[in-house]
């Protein structure tokens, strides 16, 4: 068992006042739960960043002339 | 020391312009153009709505313009510089210094507006200066203005550099 898990474990064990084996097990929980949650935040996050960057020009007809793009580029300045 | 593009030259971008030639340049180079993410989003924005407020076929070109851009942001091509932790902490204390913008340039839009676009400012220029980059701008004036807070507030640390954009941008 590396330090970096036996030291932490013990001082938890000494303040639950339970075994150290025990304090290993809720460590090993709250890192799998830890995990769990950043792998549920990645995959959420992946979702929701491919929704945002999807294109589809498929439908697409014409585009805007130069000025018309650029008067709406900067519109929140203009308005 | 590598450039972002201000607000001021994205909104000359495109397809198939000379800025839009200039950006696959330096993307090729392996030097891609660098735009703060208050700049996407202020585009994005200005964009989205003319689209929705114009009738067709306008609003449908526009929103194809839309798409492109949004396309191009989102590929390789152009590096985006996030509002991270230290941007923040710089755009804040700076608005704190300057609420208002700076007097002596006429500004296009109504107060509400001004205040926008000296906020989105302010926030492109700490994004590009916390990461290390110096902007292009055809808004000497202001960005001037905002490079010397900020050497105000750091006087140790390298001073953000304001240049204008070369004829190829």
């Amino acid at each position: 068992m590396p330090r970096s898990v036996l030291d932490p474990a013990e001082r938890l064990a000494q303040e639950l006042g339970t075994t150290t084996n025990d304090a290993i097990v809720r460590l090993a929980q709250e890192g799998a739960s830890a995990r769990e949650r950043r792998e549920q935040l990645s995959t959420l996050a992946s979702q929701r960043r491919a929704a945002v960057e999807s294109v589809d020009l498929g439908k697409a007809l014409t585009f805007p002339s130069p000025d018309e793009f650029r008067e709406a580029m900067l519109a929140g300045r203009r308005d | 020391m590598t450039a972002a593009w201000d607000t001021t030259l994205v909104s000359r971008l495109y397809p198939g312009g000379a800025l839009e030639r200039a950006l696959l340049e330096r993307a090729h180079e392996g030097a891609p153009v660098a735009v703060t993410a208050p700049t996407v989003m202020e585009v994005v924005r200005g964009i989205q709505a003319a689209a929705g407020e114009n009738p067709r076929p306008i609003g449908d070109r526009l929103a194809t313009g839309l798409q492109w851009f949004i396309g191009l942001v989102a590929s390789d091509l152009v590096e985006i510089l996030p509002l991270d932790r230290p941007a923040a902490i710089v755009a804040g204390r700076l608005r704190a210094l300057h609420p208002i913008p700076p007097t002596g340039v006429r500004r296009k839009g109504v107060k509400p507006e001004q205040r926008a676009g000296w906020v989105l400012d302010i926030q492109i220029a700490a994004c590009a200066w916390t990461h290390g980059y110096e902007i292009v701008t055809e808004n000497l004036h202001d960005f001037q203005t905002l490079r010397d807070l900020i050497a105000t507030l750091y006087p140790d640390a390298s001073r953000l550099v304001v240049t204008e954009p070369t004829p190829n941008e």
